[in-house]
């Protein structure tokens, strides 16, 4: 039945990216998860749209394997407003057997507060909500997540900041402080930049942080698609020389739908 | 308890968005193109001539970037961006170069101008791509549209109405300042002025065929003739492309504006007389002078005397075809002057004449 549903979802989109596009500059974005955790304060474009898919994988010490994949819609419901959804799913491998499913289903709302200025860094501010997935590895319960993003600019390089609170219920883990700085370089002025994190989530109550260090790319394939990928690798795992490294790739594209693009009659404005 | 956690949170985010939105913040307010199946056409059917746009946009940009990193007396720094910028000119990339790359303080201090100019950018290649694509059969509806959209996002939009030469003339005591001071560059600049216009009217052919042809000779004249020679005026756009002129005439007037307004913005960044701290405010005040929300109760400067508000066709005389297929360049005194009709003879009218008018 899931299957079937994802189907069609990937069908709308397909339908929906062919239909109309649209152009970005968007191979310097650090959106979340493509490939590096921290994401810059920019929201998207007002009626602009965004597919992306991506997937990442990571083999672990003692055998355990993991591979997850994200499906993510949003668009530019207002000026400076964006909502998204995104659906990710699971496979894990531990102790020889596989667990797969769902492991969760997110929509979020980010508002961007300003624009940069010599002074002020932008600032921007991301409520996600989580619902409980499908399957072995699916999330038990519903979760909230608060997140402030800092973006600053030295030159071409860009600093990005993100800190916030994860609310869980036990059988998810509980909550958690989550918080990672970031940066994204220019490789040279028109299609490639350079991405790097580091990243770390903390119990709210008793337990170890996890830590993850990324370094990716992002290539603008065309005017309107953008291709990521990066090595990921949680540090807090180094034990007996047994790093655990992951593998990121994604895909997004942005486009328009003209059927929620208002456009308004022609003024027939002065030419004096 | 984290349920009253999580309130108190959102309470004091709430309480902090709601202050910093009425504090005085330069917001982003991005608008994504209008989404239309002739978008990206001009770029798919035509991609040198798309390209060849590209190195103009990294010229602004640029220049504006280093006469705020440099200060306004840059002319080694100037003279070394020349040298880029003609590469690029040469070579164009293969995408367009985001303007926040390009010039990233720039950027902080005049976001409202860069993002006017990136809007008005959009215009220009979506009326490309209507010409550009023949499934489009009522073009002037289509454009019409594409201007309405345009025209909505008000605080990015230049005005439709003629203003001529006269802000970059008689907007302020900064006006000339960059022409007078870096010459060799704005002359690549007012050289991509005219180019933007003689390829609108190239691309007014009526099929793919006339277009293409009218496109190469507009791009080999643009590098054999009018780089290396270029305007001593700042063209304006219905001078060079009178049929688009008469079809939008309101695009023609924006472009327009906008190319003034990539002028004022020079004039503002190379003049000592302004400190660094007054710069982003004065060019703040000329892009409110000339934005489509305002214009009802602009009322442009005068021209300083002996002025034009338009670029005099003895300014610029235009690359002329000799009978023996030579060209005489951009600005030779023989050379004809720059009417449309004579400078951009269609591929039609060219065969027409070959086979003696028959």
């Amino acid at each position: 039945m899931m299957r079937i549903a994802t189907l069609r979802f990937g069908t709308a989109l397909t339908l929906t990216c062919t239909s109309s596009l649209a152009a970005q500059e968007d191979f310097r974005a650090a959106d979340a998860d493509r490939p590096i955790r921290v994401e810059d304060a920019y929201p998207l474009k007002l009626y602009e749209w965004e597919w992306q898919f991506g997937s990442r994988s990571a083999i672990a010490d003692g055998g355990r394997y993991e591979l997850a994949q994200l499906f993510e819609l949003k668009t530019g419901i207002a000026r400076n407003v964006q909502l998204g959804i995104e659906l990710h799913g699971s496979q894990q491998r531990a102790d020889g057997a596989w667990s797969t499913g769902l492991e969760e289903f997110s929509a979020h709302l980010f508002y961007n507060l300003n624009q940069e200025s010599r002074s002020t860094p932008a600032f921007a501010v991301r409520v996600d909500a989580f619902g409980p997935g499908i399957g072995d590895v699916g999330r038990e319960d519903i979760g909230v997540r608060l997140r402030g993003i800092l973006t600053r600019s030295l030159g071409r390089l860009r600093l990005h900041a993100n800190g916030g609170y994860d609310w869980a219920t036990v059988a998810d883990g509980g909550d958690f402080w989550h918080g990672g700085l970031a940066f994204d370089y220019p490789i040279g002025l028109f299609s490639k930049a350079l991405l790097g994190d580091v990243y770390a989530e903390f119990p709210a109550g008793s337990g170890d942080a996890r830590i993850w260090a990324e370094l990716g790319t992002r290539f603008q394939l065309t005017n309107s698609t953008v291709l990521d990928f990066g090595i990921t690798s949680r540090v807090d795992e180094w034990t007996d020389g047994a790093p655990n490294i992951g593998l990121v790739i994604g895909l997004s594209r942005v486009f328009g739908i003209a059927g929620l693009t208002p456009v308004p009659a022609y003024p027939n404005p002065r030419i004096d | 308890m984290t349920i009253r956690r999580l309130a108190a949170l959102v309470a004091v985010l709430a309480l902090a968005v709601s202050g910093w939105a009425h504090a005085q913040v330069t917001q982003r307010n991005a608008q994504f193109r209008l989404p239309a199946r002739y978008n990206f056409r001009f770029y798919h059917e035509y991609p040198e001539a798309a390209r060849s746009f590209y190195a103009a946009h990294f010229a602004h940009f640029s220049v504006y970037e280093m006469l705020l990193d440099e200060g306004p007396d840059a002319t080694d720094a100037m003279s070394q961006l020349e040298e880029q910028i003609r590469l690029y000119v040469a070579n164009p990339p293969r995408l367009e170069p985001p303007a926040e790359i390009i010039a990233p303080d720039w950027s902080k201090i005049a976001y409202a101008t860069g993002q006017a100019m990136d809007w008005t950018h959009m215009l220009h290649a979506q009326l490309y791509d209507i010409l550009a694509d023949d499934r489009v059969q009522d073009k002037k509806a289509a454009g019409e549209r594409a201007i309405a959209y345009y025209l909505s996002n008000e605080r990015a939009a230049f005005s439709t109405r003629g203003y001529g030469h006269t802000f970059m003339l008689g907007g302020g005591s900064w006006a000339e300042t960059f022409v007078h001071k870096y010459p060799a560059i704005n002359g690549i600049l007012w050289a991509y002025h005219w180019h933007h216009a003689a390829v609108y009217e190239a691309m007014m052919e009526p099929d793919s065929v006339a277009r293409r042809a009218a496109l190469e000779r507009v791009i080999r004249v643009f590098h054999d003739s009018v780089v290396p020679n270029p305007p001593s005026y700042m063209p304006l756009t219905a001078q060079f492309a009178p049929r688009f002129g008469e079809l939008w005439p309101a695009a023609a007037h924006i472009f327009d504006n906008l190319h003034m307004m990539h002028d004022v913005v020079n004039d503002i960044m190379a003049d000592t007389r302004i400190p660094p701290a007054a710069k982003a405010g004065e060019i703040d005040r000329m892009l409110r002078q000339m934005q489509y929300a305002n214009q009802d109760w602009v009322v442009p400067p005068p021209l300083p005397e002996g002025a034009h508000d338009h670029m005099p066709m003895e300014a610029m005389t235009i690359p002329t075809r000799l009978p023996d297929g030579r060209w005489l360049p951009q600005g030779h005194p023989q050379g004809r002057r720059p009417d449309m009709e004579h400078t951009m003879p269609s591929q039609r009218e060219e065969t027409h004449r070959r086979e003696g008018g028959r």
